[in-house]
């Protein structure tokens, strides 16, 4: 047996190797070169991700005599041995087959003595989450009194498993699930280097079926190129993916939408007869579903994205297909996909379904569509945007005597909502506005950096709704989140579950599940004036000539959006204000501080309005 | 254990797949872990053996193992001693087994420097066993190779997933399945009704030998008339007529199984009438055609999911008589009598 898999021979021995996670492995970089190296680090994340390959290369670096930059020179004897698992101070533990208490004694005994032949004895425990709970107080011991010149890395892909005060104990590093491109990226380079031949679309295919693995993309490599003679065909992909053709979904889907029910129950039908997995047939589906939905909004956006390959066909559906119905089919596929998980009978469960989706109809001529819709849409802003303004007038100068004191949160500005009718889109002020209350940069910083990780754990159809979500403002406890399209908006609103999702997701990844108001982002900009005008008026209403400037300010001016919307994430606004400054002090300049506090620099342009 | 000859069974079933692996080995490309996905009765294990025995075998021919050889017979009996194999010991395997797999191996092979592990329906192992065998399978110390054999490739850990290999084993070409059915003397209106239950001729060849097949059969076709006439005796033909037939959980899927075969035949009668030859009652296409005239899609689909859905209830010990009776009350219900 002489083949090696090619996850084995191209696992990194680098930091620079490793695949989609820079942040991570320049933090770890900088921290050598400093020499500021911790006890115990933390590396949690999805698999396949590098977690282990960053352990072992953090092992070398720290010992290796020549590091450089940050970098083992896996040259040296004991960058070899650490590469071989042969050096007696590296120790790696399989946390899933030593989940007993004695074995972490026994490390917490052999930690004391001084590494023999490395300057640091590193233990690299695995799969960390399975130690039991006696295991686990015996590891906390070891890490509240760190023996000198010893490191621990712990591994996991169930962080949330592990107890609170072991991950308070460690410096922690989520890695994240790599982006098709970068996968795709990296499979290019191994095929080049190794001189193999590869189609294009076998390679898209297989980089969008790894789900974020490395490591599972490596090896369905491995495989296509097994029953390809050594080449990666676009046949050997799908056979070992078990995917169906384009052609083929896009026959699926027009027999389906075309009612045709007994062409789509034959198509099925040999789909499977030919031994293609129901499973996989489902997520295709599913995939291609979206990627319709996706194209419709921008199909600049797609292209650049996602892998997929559109051919003249599929276009031709983009044009011919009604979203509702997109929405309706992707619904009743995941409802089936629930069921079937478990069945002895995918096959009966995807002829139901054909037929339900051969089904499906809607009324025709939606609102969210065509120009008509649009300016329905426009003309009830502008209608609301009136009376937000009147409302915010009248109260800030009724309640002028009470606000000097008062705590803003209590006394939030309520707008007037009788005087709209029949508004497209309704949006919850009272529960946007205690965010915006408390908003930082830095929370903000927090999910948005957590949103990344967060779609891939959501439903497909959910998930289909989140990918064009934006966070764009958040406290300690909460989080406004905006979306691109307001049909979108209005589902992702009215979907209990998937808020319910998105807060378990959140708890998950940091530690806490912030309240979720969703926005329309063509609205966000004129909520996020507004609030700051009405906490300007709020503390200035003892001068009655701010409130003319900052009501025409506030009256839905869009002019300042494209230059605010992408400059939510710049990070260089200062933490030096404290927000208590806001109600004492009696200068504009706190709000245009608060404001950038709260969004960024990008704002700023908000007084000149 | 096994009598029949590895090679030869796949050779029949798989030929493609047991070509593939000769060559492999030919081009020194086999690497140290391999998922099996397909039916039971694909032929997973006899590739597995197969390729172990091209491995071992003494006496190669024309890319082959000869099947004679020392080598060979003990392996085809799985009597070798560098050739570990698992299967679940009761409802799971346990970790316990995977750590003597393990120990077995850290022994240094017995005889040659190659060593081979099966496991048999791998979806059965516990999460335990599973997490304790990740490691083993990714840096195997020595020259290892792991099968694992299963027919739910989705019940198997990802992380495991990602380490193998996975090759997926096509269910049996319904001709080859009926052609070795027909040498089991069954008759051929039968061919595809039994393709839903196994694709295994051997456990065909078992229900057939008493009668026990035919009668689960007819008292089944009796229920779908009674229903299909609206007359409410079916739901006493659940008691009387299929509860005595069926014993073993086993048993009871296929009765289930069938329910749900015949109103999958409405389902073909009144969508693609031409297909008729996919029929699993071809014998009742008279009153399925009644049947698929009169219902609604709506009924028809409902009824189809109340019994897939009463289906997955039968892995979580609900008593097998209230399955039944529910699923006929249902039926009845959405029928409107
Ligand atoms: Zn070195
Ligand atoms: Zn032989």
């Amino acid at each position: 047996m002489s083949y090696r898999a090619l996850y084995r021979v191209w696992r990194p021995q680098r930091f620079d190797e490793i695949i989609g996670q820079n942040v991570i492995t320049q933090t770890l970089k900088n921290a050598l070169i400093t020499n500021q190296i911790s006890h115990a680090y933390l590396f949690a994340g999805p698999r396949g991700t590098g977690k282990t390959s960053a352990a072992k290369i953090l092992a070398k670096a720290i010992n290796c005599p020549n590091q450089k930059d940050g970098e083992p020179c896996n040259k040296c004897a004991i960058c070899k041995a650490i590469t071989n698992g042969t050096l007696n101070d590296v120790i790696e533990i399989d946390a899933a087959s030593n989940n007993g208490v004695d074995e972490i004694r026994n490390v917490r005994d052999k930690a004391k003595y001084a590494p023999t032949e490395a300057k640091y004895k590193v233990y690299i425990i695995d799969e960390v989450h399975m130690l039991s709970t006696g295991a686990f107080n015996a590891l906390l011991k070891t890490l509240e009194e760190p023996p000198a010149n010893v490191v621990f890395i712990l591994a996991t892909t169930e962080p949330q498993k592990i107890p609170a005060t072991i991950i308070s104990r460690t410096q922690r590093f989520d890695f994240k699930r790599i982006r098709p491109k970068d996968i795709l990226k990296q499979m290019e380079h191994i095929l080049k280097s190794d001189q193999i031949d590869y189609d294009d679309r076998a390679l898209k295919l297989i980089a969008k079926s790894a789900e974020g693995g490395m490591r599972d993309a490596l090896s369905i490599l491995d495989e296509s190129m097994s029953y390809g003679d050594d080449k990666v065909t676009y046949q050997s992909a799908l056979q070992v993916t078990g995917s169906v053709t384009q052609d083929l979904l896009y026959d699926y889907f027009v027999e389906v939408v075309d009612h045709d029910t007994k062409s789509a129950l034959m198509n099925v039908q040999k789909i499977l007869a030919d031994g293609k997995d129901a499973n996989r047939f489902i997520e295709d589906l599913i995939n291609y579903c979206q990627d319709l939905l996706l194209y419709k909004q921008s199909p600049q956006m797609i292209e650049d994205h996602e892998l997929s390959v559109f051919d003249d066909r599929f276009k031709s559906l983009v044009k011919k297909v009604d979203d509702r119905i997109i929405y309706k089919i992707i619904e009743e596929v995941s409802n089936i996909q629930q069921q079937m998980r478990f069945t002895s009978h995918p096959d009966v469960y995807l002829e139901v379904l054909t037929v339900k989706l051969a089904n499906i109809k809607i009324t025709p001529k939606s609102s969210d569509d065509g120009n008509q819709g649009l300016i329905d849409q426009l003309s009830g802003q502008v209608k609301e945007l009136q009376s937000e303004v009147k409302a915010l007038k009248k109260q800030s100068i009724a309640s002028q005597s009470k606000l000097t004191k008062v705590n803003p949160e209590h006394n939030k500005p309520r707008p007037v909502h009788k005087e709209r009718h029949e508004q497209p889109v309704k949006i919850n002020l009272e529960k946007i506005y205690p965010v915006l209350n408390h908003a930082t940069k830095k929370d903000l910083n927090r999910i948005q950096n957590a949103w990344q990780e967060l779609l891939p754990m959501l439903k497909v159809t959910q998930r289909a709704i989140m990918n064009v979500s934006k966070p764009v403002a958040a406290s300690s406890d909460g989080v406004v989140v905006s979306f691109e399209y307001s049909f979108l908006y209005r589902r992702a609103d009215s979907s209990k579950e998937l808020i319910q999702a998105l807060e378990d997701g959140l708890n998950r990844i940091i530690g806490y599940s912030p309240t979720i108001v969703f926005v329309p982002s063509q609205k966000w900009p004129t909520i996020r004036k507004n609030y700051i005008t009405s906490n300007y008026l709020k503390q200035h209403s003892d001068n009655q000539n701010h409130h003319n400037q900052s009501s025409q300010s506030s009256s839905g001016d869009h002019s300042s959006d494209s230059n605010s919307k992408s400059d939510h994430s710049s990070s260089d606004s200062n933490d030096k204000n404290d927000p208590k400054n806001d109600h004492e002090n009696s200068q504009p300049n706190p709000i245009v501080k608060k404001a950038i506090d709260l969004f960024g620099n990008g704002i700023i342009d908000v007084k000149n309005d | 254990m096994q009598n029949t000859n590895p090679i030869k069974e796949a050779e029949f079933k798989q030929p493609n797949i047991l070509k593939h692996f000769m060559n492999v080995i030919k081009r020194n490309d086999l690497t140290h872990s391999y998922i099996f996905n397909g039916e039971s009765g694909s032929g997973k294990l006899s590739v597995a053996l197969s390729i172990t025995m091209r491995l071992f075998c003494t006496n190669v021919q024309n890319n082959f193992p000869c099947g004679k050889c020392n080598e060979c017979i003990r392996i085809s009996r799985l009597e070798h001693p560098d050739i570990v194999f698992i299967k679940p010991d009761g409802r799971s395997i346990k970790v316990d087994q995977v750590r003597f797999l393990k120990s077995e191996f850290s022994k240094s092979a017995v005889e040659g420097n190659q060593k081979i592990f099966i496991i048999d329906q791998a979806e059965k192992m516990s999460t335990n066993a599973a997490n304790s065998l990740l490691k083993f399978i990714e840096e195997p110390t020595g020259n290892i190779i792991s099968f694992l054999l299963t027919s739910h490739k989705n019940r198997i850990l990802p992380t495991i997933i990602s380490r193998t290999q996975v090759v997926n084993f096509k269910s049996l070409p319904q001709h080859v399945f009926n052609q070795e059915l027909k040498s089991s003397g069954v008759s051929s209106t039968d061919f595809n009704l039994i393709g839903t239950m196994t694709n295994s001729a051997k456990v065909a060849k078992q229900w057939f030998q008493d009668d026990w097949f035919n009668q689960l059969k007819k008292s089944i076709i009796r229920w779908f008339q009674l229903i299909a006439r609206k007359n409410s005796e079916s739901f006493i033909a659940v008691s009387s007529d299929i509860l005595p037939l069926v014993k073993t959980p086993s048993q009871k899927r296929m009765a289930v199984n069938m329910m749900i075969q015949i109103w999958r035949d409405v389902l073909q009668t009144k969508y693609v009438p031409s297909g008729s030859e996919n029929l699993k009652f071809p014998q009742m296409s008279g009153i399925l055609e009644k049947v698929a005239n009169h219902i609604s899609e709506q009924q028809l689909i409902k009824i189809i999911e109340i019994i897939l859905e009463s289906n997955r209830l039968l892995s979580i010990n609900v008593q097998f008589e209230n399955i039944l009776e529910s699923i006929t009350l249902q039926i009845m219900d959405k029928l409107n009598y």
